[in-house]
């Protein structure tokens, strides 16, 4: 079993496509549980039944017609004229754009294939180093599970049954404080990039304002639909994908039409990428949750707790390990409540208990060697893999240290939780 | 192994587990039953799926998850067929064994149903007559046939959205009504987002453990008694706690703010006749076998004539 | 090969890419329409297709499935490539038949119990989409793997061949 272990291992450092060693590792893990090998497939169908899936071709899609566009050109100058003063201006706003976006998609990779597509190539233009803007877009890519009216919240409220909307409160400061902490970071990497005070000029904001008007309107078409009941959370990504083929085809004319069949494919040929190693992802996880390894790891995590502050530290390990080896959703039913019953027994708050869960999990998504987050960005900027692990290692341990602040510092997610 | 939607950590996925320990025990460790709470191995379809191949070996059912399999189960949550859980009782006594025969035969083994209440209508504007439902929007869940045939015969528009946009769909306007058991309406905290509730009971709710006649063959005699014993015994608690639990969440809804509504005079009837047709063209098509519409319908027309003298006494909770 | 067995290789796959190409454009645009018709049909006309969810989440499924099947006619898959570049050519050239190799036989092993998924849905009887047949909507996971297998057993005979070539260069015999 070992041995077959290191076998795929090293195929995969060879260049095996991530799809066919994981599907490999879960049909050898349903051969040895001895259970039919068209669990493979009962699995990989369930890509044709989960419902937040239908975001991802839809953003990708957008996020690759706005970069073939002129929006980042039109993006850098707008951020230029009005937050030119400012060092890391750009990156800042990138960083909120991101946790914006991920709040509403929920973090499956979509940001750095949509947003991050059209921040990558701005924040070069812009003149930032490139290590940076690698590591920015690809860690960017998880920030914002804490903000409301991100899933992960709700489905961590009815598993635990917490109220959503007092969770949608407590995410709020932990958010913003892994958002400062990274636009700390960006401001101190890039505190030489700036233009002096004296360039600002409402003429150039105009200007910048006016050459973006097409696609400023897009966030308050979007969330205005949202709010105003028209469209579901989930009918976002069909609006923003036709609005932006609309406005960069039809009125700004920046995409020829006999390119869009290329767009078209060369965007579904990632989408095709990400979904397969989802879809074989969800059959390796199911051998996990059949053989019950996530409660054998809390078992074997639970015995070297002696407090509630080794507990939370425990906790911070095992969750890292758990984002590591299983999806968000996954985790949360399966994980939660099994440890709420132990967190009750040291006092922590359900609800602070969740906004931990979910920053340490969103790491996950970053960790080597199995981040999906990494290969994304690794195959949408066509970096090596070793080069995205090293340029995203500054930015993970401003956010571990966030998480850990995070941990034990329960007002931070329970100020604003009335009663708590 | 056994897989249901319950969450870990819950009331019933605790007697579960209990009754997995007796069985464990009692049959010496020859059945050792493994549970899969919270949805992790997947909704209805994806169990049954699995169950076929062998890596499940049961799951828990609503009735409409089993459509394909033995659509004749659906027939308790007929839209308003009942009026009272009284009548629910009357009738369950008498035809639960027949509908225990045809899971039986349609390849699972079945320990008895435990009712999950009568659904309410949910919504932000009072529900008392089919007129309030004109122009909104009511949610239904996908790929429910009752539910659809249901609102095409009121002439309504179901919105059809995955269940996690129901939530912030219901502060956003997006969906206006759903219909629901209480119990379900608390864990999914819609109450917080819905001002009004109406007493009317539109379909009665059940729930089922279903395990694979293949596997429970393979058993030895002694171990399927003490299996079917243990596992009844718990259905009818479950069918017993159910009932108790649903009176707290009405309870529990009415203190969190939620206004109750009773439909106007007459309301009922008008909404009963064009439901009562979806009734039987389900039964035309064949979705629920002919003759137990009929048995259903026959045993509530003997039960309302004896219970006429006390009719008032019967209540919808 | 003969010049005329070529034409016709290079002919149907350039069929077979316009195929691809074809799928993957009218899944997308499809896609965006019945989601947006979706909205416009509930706000305008108070109506709305009741399957449209269940069918907008099978697109998303042969959406995925075509997409894999063109990455790999590039090679594009997302992989993890870190130590080939320290390898000698020969040694790419083993590692390439060996990871190629590797690929073909997982997914010949995919396209297998994935046929065999679809068989028991067929056989018993499944639906979708309110009556439709199941396996309708299934039996793209087989082709679709059967195809990506296709392709990187193309890829292997043609990294053997290189190594081939390479060894006999290197050893006149
Ligand atoms: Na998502
Ligand atoms: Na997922």
């Amino acid at each position: 079993m070992i041995l077959f272990g290191i076998l795929l291992l090293v195929l995969a450092l060879l260049g095996a496509p991530l799809f066919a060693v994981i599907a490999a590792s879960a049909m050898w893990g349903y051969y040895r549980a001895d259970i039919d090998l068209s669990a493979v497939a009962i699995e990989f169908f369930s890509v044709g039944t989960m419902p937040f899936l239908l975001a991802i071709p839809l953003f990708t899609f957008a996020g690759f017609v706005l970069s073939e566009s002129d929006a980042p050109k039109r993006l850098v100058r707008l951020t230029r004229a009005v937050l030119g003063w400012m060092p890391g201006g750009l990156a800042i706003v990138s960083l909120a754009a991101c946790a914006f976006f991920t709040a509403f998609t929920g973090a499956s990779g979509v940001t750095i294939i949509a947003l991050g597509a059209i921040l990558y190539p701005a924040l070069t233009r812009a003149g930032y180093p490139e290590r940076f803007n690698l590591g920015l877009v690809t860690s960017a890519g998880s920030l914002g599970l804490l903000f409301a009216p991100s899933l992960p919240l709700i489905l961590y409220g009815i598993v635990a049954q917490e109220s959503i909307d007092e969770l949608f409160r407590a995410g709020a400061l932990p958010g913003l404080l892994m958002l400062i902490m990274l636009s700390g970071w960006s401001l101190w990497v890039n505190r030489s990039q700036r233009q002096p005070l004296s360039e600002f000029s409402w003429g150039e904001v105009g200007a910048a304002v006016r050459e973006s008007m097409w696609e400023l309107p897009l966030p308050v078409v979007v969330l205005g639909g949202i709010y105003s009941g028209l469209i579901g959370v989930s009918e976002a990504a069909a609006v923003t994908a036709l609005y932006v083929l609309f406005i960069e085809v039809f009125v700004l004319r920046e995409i020829p039409l006999r390119e869009l069949p290329r767009i078209m494919r060369e965007s579904m040929l990632l989408v095709g990428g990400i979904l397969v190693i989802l879809g074989v992802s969800l059959a390796s996880t199911n051998i996990m949750i059949d053989a019950g390894v996530p409660q054998k790891l809390l078992a074997l995590v639970e015995q070297f707790v002696s407090g509630p502050l080794t507990f939370l530290l425990l906790l911070i390990v095992f969750l890292l390990i758990l984002g590591a080896i299983l999806d968000i959703f996954s985790a949360l039913v399966l994980v939660v409540p099994l440890i709420l019953p132990v967190a009750a027994q040291y006092d922590i708050h359900p609800v602070h208990l969740g906004i931990i869960f979910l920053a340490a999990m969103q790491l996950g998504y970053l960790t080597p060697p199995v981040g999906l987050n990494l290969f994304i960005a690794s195959y949408r900027f066509e970096e090596p893999i070793v080069r995205v692990y090293l340029a995203t290692l500054p930015f993970l341990l401003i956010l571990l240290i966030s998480v850990i602040i995070i941990t034990y510092v329960p007002a931070l997610s329970l100020w604003l939780v009335p009663g708590a | 192994k056994i897989a249901t939607i319950a969450p870990e950590g819950s009331g019933w996925m605790k007697e579960m587990r209990s009754a997995a320990a007796e069985i464990s025990e009692r049959t010496d460790g020859r059945v050792n039953i493994k549970l899969y709470g919270g949805g992790v191995m997947g909704d209805d379809k994806k169990v049954l799926r699995k169950i076929r191949i062998g890596q499940l070996h049961g799951g828990v059912f609503t009735p409409t998850s089993l459509e394909q399999i033995y659509s004749d189960v659906n027939v308790y949550g007929l839209p308003l067929l009942f009026e009272s859980v009284d009548e629910v009782d009357y009738v369950r006594e008498r035809v639960d064994a027949r509908l225990k025969a045809g899971l039986e035969e349609a390849g699972f083994v079945s320990f008895g149903f435990a009712g999950g209440g009568f659904a309410r209508v949910l919504s932000n504007t009072p529900v008392r007559s089919v007129d309030d439902l004109r122009g909104k929007k009511v949610w239904v869940p996908e790929g429910d046939t009752i539910s659809y045939r249901t609102m095409a015969a009121l002439e309504l528009s179901p919105v059809t959205l995955p269940v996690t946009d129901v939530l912030t769909g219901l502060q956003t306007g997006l969906v206006d009504i759903v219909a629901s058991p209480p119990v379900a309406v608390l864990v999914l905290q819609w109450h917080t987002k819905v001002e009004y509730l109406t007493e009317l009971p539109l379909l009665y709710t059940m729930a089922f453990l279903a395990i694979d006649n293949r596997t429970f063959a393979r058993l030895q005699e002694a171990d399927r008694a003490i299996v079917t014993e243990v596992m009844s015994r718990v259905y009818d608690d479950f069918d017993r706690v159910n009932r108790v639990d649903n009176e707290k969440a009405l309870e529990a809804l009415e203190n969190a703010g939620v206004t109750f509504v009773e439909p106007v005079e007459g309301a009922l009837e008008r909404w009963r006749e064009p439901v009562m047709a979806v009734n039987r063209g389900l039964a035309d098509d064949g979705y629920i076998s002919p003759d137990l519409l009929d048995e259903v319908l026959a045993l509530l027309a003997e039960y309302r004539a004896g219970a006429s003298g006390t009719a008032e006494a019967g209540s919808t909770r | 090969m003969s010049d005329a067995a070529g034409r016709l290789g290079d002919r149907l796959e350039r069929a077979g890419r316009l195929l691809e190409d074809l799928v993957l454009i009218v899944l997308l645009s499809a896609m965006m329409l019945l989601a947006t018709a979706q909205i416009l049909l509930r706000n305008v006309f108070d109506s709305g297709f009741i399957w449209a969810d269940e069918v907008l989440k099978l697109m998303v499924l042969w959406l995925a499935l075509f997409g894999a099947v063109a990455a790999s006619r590039a090679d594009k898959h997302i992989s993890i490539d870190v130590v080939s570049r320290f390898l000698s050519p020969s040694l790419r050239l083993v590692s390439q038949c060996m990871v190629n190799a590797f690929t073909t036989v997982v997914c010949v092993l995919l396209a297998w119990h994935s046929a065999r998924f679809v068989y028991s849905a067929w056989e018993f009887g499944d639906e979708l989409v309110g009556g439709l047949p199941a396996w309708w909507f299934q039996i793209v996971m087989p082709i679709a793997f059967a195809l990506i297998a296709w392709r990187y057993l193309l890829f292997t005979g043609s990294a053997v061949l290189r190594l081939g070539n390479r060894l006999r260069h290197r050893n006149p015999a």
